[in-house]
């Protein structure tokens, strides 16, 4: 019984501040938002708002949850689950850390250590490009569905250039599994050898998750939301859940396979840091960049997103896929 | 094997009944006041011109076509990729060809138009 | 000690039967709903869970790789074409084909399912088992990469090919059937 305890008390911890990461995340991005236009962003509730992110979850439960009359309503109320439920079992192959000892017990930091992790993270998110498209098209909404359109468009065509990045690194660690790949980057990291499969990896996710400047499938200005326009309530709460636990696992699954995970570089260590620290570190720096990048750059054009995707991102993940095989063949 | 699974069933168990629970909840406590106007369609608040489900430009459809065919490609790429040191130049010669020809593909789609969003 | 591992050995295997009669459930459900649906979008999401259910099948045998292509490739995007397809093609209205009796369905299925029972159950019983242990060695993505690349190159050099052919047929299709009908369909 000890493994499915310890498993069921593993998945509930992960869970459960995954949640609280959403939720906070979102504080975050306001607030430094808010900062970087000069305003000071959510501040009533309580000290710092700290309490916003509770107040929002409040407040979603008592809203009125509006389904419009012509909607294909099981498709209508599934997508948004089917959004979420994806975004979140990504993290079941994110190593957070080494083992730890607890009650003299060896406890591995990850909810399992998969040998396929990097095509099941590919697969999950690949699923949940159909959260939008679904709900998009559910709502037999003309912006709904244009927005749908597009963001199924968007993810497969960088999900396919995440892809090909990936190839690179999975030649160089010779294992498809995170943790593998993590151990194989305590004293160099992946970043120095694959810098260009690093800005590659970055944009690729980005548009995947469709964040800003990739973020067409809900341009504000001419699609009045995109494919959550006709949610309300707990329904388009799920929606943006979804959007910020993968912006999550994103930094997540970046910081494993280029940023050494929980090592340090050069096998540096510092004494009495836990190593889960380093990785909580990485992570909480990728999300600040991801919401930096968003105050920053303004939105692209949906011909320039695809051209991007498909005539540069994807031919320069070959060459460096190549370049990659000649090095490694000629070094031996 | 089966101590890889069960956790992410488990984990699968958690979201799933995350996400369905929150929406019975929200659907209980939330008010239930509908009126015709509340669940027309959203448009700008003028009447809905025909219905939104009209046929969409090809373009999506060929991209998607392009992205299964490529897809196919690189999850073939994979299990290269992972013995990549101990096949040596042999395979990746063999690799070659076999990104050679899905290269004429790739330039074909693009000469044909398919890449091009106006 | 000895006696804890063997009750938590029971009890995961006991958890994996019922997983593995979800995805029995799962697989056959979504096979009904995608054939008995009425809306198109509805048959889609009926056939996703029935690959899914076949995918986590492949988990509960043990073969992840093959898993994760099943969830890949017809998942992620062979469904998603189709639901791309669904998208594209003409509102119900003009599709009103007249849908086939209830019994024609049930007689047209089980004729199927018998010649496809009689077909699989020979290559079963023709097939030479071997004991579980064995069998999950083969199939790791390290076996297929090895054998892909060394014993059967010819096959795999000849999958590149398909996939050009593949691409090539469906840009021709797509383009001609467009040309042929209305050019107002699109425009968005």
């Amino acid at each position: 019984m000890d493994f499915l305890i310890e498993s069921v008390l593993k998945v509930a911890v992960v869970f459960g501040v995954l949640l609280g990461s959403v939720a906070y995340t979102t504080l975050l991005e306001r607030k430094f938002l808010g900062r970087l236009q000069v305003r000071h962003g959510p501040n009533r509730a309580g000290p710092f708002g700290l309490l916003q992110p509770l107040a929002d979850g409040l407040k979603f439960f008592f809203k009125e949850d509006i389904v419009p009359a012509n909607v294909d309503k099981p498709v209508f109320i599934l997508a948004p689950v089917i959004a979420l439920v994806p975004a979140i079992c990504i993290v079941a192959v994110i190593p957070f850390g080494d083992s730890v000892t607890i009650f003299g017990r060896e406890v591995k930091m990850h909810i399992t250590d998969m040998n396929v992790a990097v095509l099941y993270i590919l697969g999950l998110s690949g699923i949940g490009a159909y959260g939008a498209m679904l709900g998009g098209w559910a709502s037999n909404n003309k912006y709904g569905l244009i927005g749908a359109m597009r963001s199924g468009a968007q993810t497969i065509s960088y999900e396919l250039a995440m892809g090909m990045t990936l190839v690179s690194i999975i030649m160089m660690s010779g294992s498809l599994s995170l943790t593998k790949i993590v151990a194989g980057q305590t004293f160099y990291w992946n970043i120095f050898f694959q810098p260009v499969a690093f800005v590659l990896f970055i944009i690729a996710g980005l548009a995947e998750i469709n964040r800003t400047p990739f973020d067409m499938p809900e341009a504000e200005a001419e699609l009045a939301c995109g494919f959550n326009i006709e949610y309300s309530s707990m329904k388009f709460a799920l929606f943006f859940m979804a959007e910020y636990a993968h912006m999550i696992s994103l930094a997540a699954i970046t910081v494993c396979l280029f940023l050494g995970g929980w090592n340090l570089p050069f096998g540096w260590e510092v004494p009495f840091v836990p190593k889960i620290f380093w990785f909580i570190a990485k992570v909480f720096l990728l999300i600040v960049f991801f919401i930096w990048e968003r105050g920053t750059f303004p939105r692209l054009r949906y011909d320039q997103i695809m051209n991007l995707g498909w005539k540069w991102l994807m031919p320069i993940a070959i060459v460096n896929m190549l370049v990659t095989g000649v090095v490694m063949t000629l070094i031996g | 094997m089966l101590q890889n699974f069960v956790p992410v069933l488990i984990l699968f168990l958690f979201a799933a009944a995350f996400g369905l629970g929150v929406l019975l909840i929200s659907s209980l406590l939330g008010p239930k006041r509908p009126t015709a106007a509340k669940q027309a369609t959203y448009e700008c608040g003028m009447d809905v011109q025909p219905d939104a489900r009209r046929p969409l430009d090809v373009k999506y459809y060929l991209i998607a076509m392009a992205f299964l065919i490529f897809d196919v490609e690189v999850i073939f790429l994979y299990p290269w990729a992972v013995q990549f040191k101990s096949l040596g130049l042999f395979g990746f010669i063999e690799m070659l060809v076999f990104l050679f020809i899905l290269l004429v593909g790739y330039a074909y789609i693009w000469k044909k138009g398919v890449l091009e969003w106006e | 000690m000895d006696f804890t591992f063997a009750t938590e050995q029971k009890f995961l295997v006991l958890i994996a039967d019922i997983a593995f009669v979800g995805f029995i459930v799962a697989t056959l459900f979504g096979g009904i709903v995608a054939v008995g649906a009425r809306q198109l979008i509805h048959a889609v999401l009926g056939l996703i869970m029935s690959l899914m259910g076949v995918a986590g099948l492949y988990v509960y045998l043990g073969n992840h790789f093959i898993a994760a292509m099943q969830i890949l490739i017809y998942v992620g995007a062979v469904s998603i074409s189709m639901v791309f397809a669904v998208m594209l093609a003409r509102p119900p209205e003009d599709a009103k084909a007249k849908p086939l009796m209830f019994a024609t369905k049930i007689g047209s299925g089980a004729v199927i399912a018998l010649f496809a029972a009689f077909v699989v159950g020979r290559a079963v019983i023709a097939h030479p088992w071997v004991k579980a242990a064995t069998v999950v060695k083969e199939g790791t993505i390290r076996q297929i990469g090895e054998n892909l690349l060394t014993t059967n190159v010819f096959v795999f050099e000849l999958i590149s090919l398909v996939l050009l052919v593949a691409i090539t047929g469906s840009v021709i299709i797509a383009k001609r059937g467009r040309d042929n009908t209305d050019q107002q369909g699109g425009g968005v």
